[in-house]
């Protein structure tokens, strides 16, 4: 039979079930948070005082005057320099300073694989903020502690030092049921990308200088690709570059993969929950709330290099990247309602089959989305006088009679907002429909001087009271065979019967459930 | 009170399931992905809590996150028998207390706690007697 037909191709294709996929996207959600409060707190242990305090007096005055040259008004570039030279002697008094690096219990901060996250945890290990401020002076711990107490030993010099972590919740992309990768991976080629570094502002040059002292023992000014990016199967499987935070002194907090991700549009935002406008939102929301400091100048030179980088990454070179991708389209790919802005032109080429082909792509703000005039009204647009289509498509019937006629497609600028006529004052007439209807699919569809009351006895109310009102249709249902039903969805009245009719209906619901009571009786 | 023996602004979670939330979140990242799942299973009002207002999950794991209290919250609750160490804590544990704290307390104790454990779950709260009390009959009523 058909079912288990489907059910063996299911385990042929290893792929899990829709609910174990939605559970997956939201779980991913929550570790998302969890790891993103992590930060936070670690960024709040950091400024410490007491730690702060003592961290200082590491550090020689001789760097410290590096660490803070004056500005260079001849050649910026020589004060940039000594703050490299500073930021480098740090970084050795720091590997000094660092006596034993524990190695993680478990995997740390790494990514987990679906398979892992249920088992069973220490419970007992769990670090405060004076165990963090007492391991961090005498220099031991794991190599995400030494990160992070190098962050407090730059802050202690008042450098202005962030907290850089790159979260690992589990691949809500991966949706296979069992995972076949060998888990035989070295722990130095696991581990080999740090997740925890340190990112310092550079006033002179007004960009982010990274440091990563423990991991790579690396400094580097990114200008297109970043050191710290993970490269290999190895240090990919735990290690997937998607939602880099940078925790800064005020509390700030910054999403800044773009830094660090080289195919941030084509490969990077795939993997992110951002990548639908449901999970960008609800992204913001979480880094609003632990956003804590107002915008500075430094955000907007940190946004203006980030439009930079998204401006040179440019084209992808493959079929794959070009799906769905922010920027590009493949003609192809472009659907039955979309075309190329009059006057626009492709923006290059994808060769495929080994050359023998070369597919048009065109930059996606030159494509214009196209409706048809009814689709238009259901968005509350009407045609322009005199405006003319702009493509024709075969019209989408289900009954095989019609199957020759074609439909005219306008773009947005073809249409205006449709402005329904006033109630008449002051009895109250609204125009309606042929069906005896007013058709609100969006609120701007209202009249304005009249309002939209929502519920089942609006009808009965308003004819109880005798007053001017059209039943409101709000959308459309599709039944099994051809027909559409129209979805009442309430009444419309004037204004100025608002207050009559929803006194009316709470009478009538007093009235039903009085009655409901009585037969119980 | 809606959430079933939750403490007031935790999503309805026990005030055990808070903590070691709290703590796996600022001490003991290996364990978040397990505790997770755990608090999603046995909690699973928290999922539509999470997807539709994400800020709600956070405020609650901040708010008593990097609290000084939370180390003596930790001997209250390693403590196989509360009163030992209870009484444990309370050697390590001085605060000054002022007028209106010394009432509230001593209120919180006339509903039939150790003084010591009334203390802690006190300051725990931020000094909220109200939702103190909740916490209190909630999961230490025996």
């Amino acid at each position: 039979t058909r079912k288990t037909d489907a059910k063996v191709t299911k385990k042929a294709r290893n792929v899990v079930s829709n609910d174990e996929r939605h559970w997956r996207r939201y779980f991913h959600m929550t570790c998302l948070i969890g790891l993103m409060v992590h930060g936070y707190v670690r960024n709040d242990w950091i400024n410490n005082i007491k730690l702060q305090k003592k961290l200082c007096k590491l550090v020689p005055d001789k760097i410290l005057q590096n660490l803070h040259p004056e500005k260079d008004e001849e050649l910026p570039l020589r004060s940039t320099r000594k703050l490299l030279d500073g930021l480098k002697m740090c970084m050795e008094i720091w590997n000094k300073h660092w006596k034993i690096t524990k190695s993680y219990e478990g995997t740390g901060c790494y990514m987990k694989l679906w398979d892992e996250i249920r088992v069973p945890y220490n419970k007992r290990s769990r670090l405060t903020e004076k165990e963090f401020v007492k391991q961090v002076l005498k220099g031991v711990g794991d190599r995400d502690m030494a990160a992070q107490g190098f962050v407090a030993l730059l802050r202690s010099c008042n450098v202005n030092a962030r907290l850089i972590m790159s979260l690992q919740p589990p691949d809500f992309c991966d949706l296979k049921v069992t995972d076949t990768r060998s888990r035989h991976v070295s722990p130095s080629t696991l581990f080999k990308y740090p997740i925890f570094w340190c990112e310092v502002w550079d006033k002179f040059s007004k960009k982010w200088i990274t440091i990563d002292a423990i991991n790579l023992k690396t400094i580097e000014q990114i200008k297109t690709q970043s050191k710290l990016e993970p490269r290999g199967t190895g240090s990919y499987q735990r290690n997937l570059l998607r939602y880099v935070i940078g925790f800064d002194r005020k509390k700030g907090v910054r999403d800044v993969t773009r830094r660090y991700s080289y195919w941030f549009n084509c490969k990077c935002i795939r993997k992110r929950i951002t990548k639908d406008s449901y999970g960008d939102e609800w992204y913001a929301k979480v880094l609003k709330r632990l956003h804590e400091r107002k915008r500075t100048r430094m955000d907007d030179y940190e946004d203006e290099y980030f439009q930079q980088r998204d401006d040179s990454e440019g084209m992808p070179d493959n079929i794959q990247d070009l799906k769905n991708h922010p920027k590009y389209i493949l003609e192809k790919d472009l659907r039955i309602n979309q075309i190329v802005k009059p006057g626009c032109k492709e923006c290059g080429y994808l060769n495929v089959h080994n050359k023998k082909d070369l597919w048009k792509v065109y930059e996606r703000k030159n494509i214009l989305d196209l409706k048809s005039a009814r689709q238009w009204y259901m968005e509350g647009r009407i045609l322009k006088v005199g405006c003319r289509s702009m493509k024709k498509v075969p019209k989408r019937s289900r009954s095989a009679k019609e199957e020759d006629e074609e439909e005219n497609l306008y773009s947005r600028e073809d249409t205006e907002l449709y402005v329904p006529p006033l109630a008449s004052e002051p009895d109250g007439k609204i125009v309606k429909n042929a069906f005896g209807n007013i058709e609100v699919f969006v609120p701007s569809m209202i009249p304005y001087n009249c309002v939209l009351i929502k519920s089942d006895l609006a009808v009965k109310a308003a004819r109880l009271l005798h007053i001017e009102h059209a039943r409101a249709v709000t959308s459309f249902k599709f039944e099994k065979g051809r027909s559409t039903k129209p979805v009442i969805g309430g009444i419309v009245v004037a204004r100025w019967f608002k207050d009559a009719v929803l006194c009316a209906i709470e009478g009538l619901e007093n009235t039903v459930e009085q009655e409901n009571f009585e037969r119980r009786e | 009170d809606g959430a079933q023996g939750g403490v007031p602004g935790s999503i309805g979670l026990t005030m055990e399931d808070l903590l070691a939330l709290r703590q796996v979140v600022s001490g003991n990242p290996e364990a978040l992905a397990p505790l997770l799942e755990s608090l999603s299973s046995r909690y699973p009002q928290l999922r539509e809590q999470i997807m539709s207002n994400p800020e709600v999950f956070v405020s609650m794991l901040l708010e008593a996150v990097g609290d000084n209290l939370q180390d003596a919250m930790t001997d209250l609750e390693t403590g196989d028998d509360p009163e030992g160490a209870a009484a444990a804590a309370e050697g390590a544990f001085q605060v000054e207390l002022t007028e209106s704290d010394e009432q509230a307390i001593t209120r919180l104790c006339e509903l039939g706690f150790e003084r010591a454990v009334a203390i802690q779950v006190y300051f725990a709260c931020g000094k909220n007697e109200e939702i103190a009390a909740n916490m209190l009959l909630n999961d230490y009523v025996d």
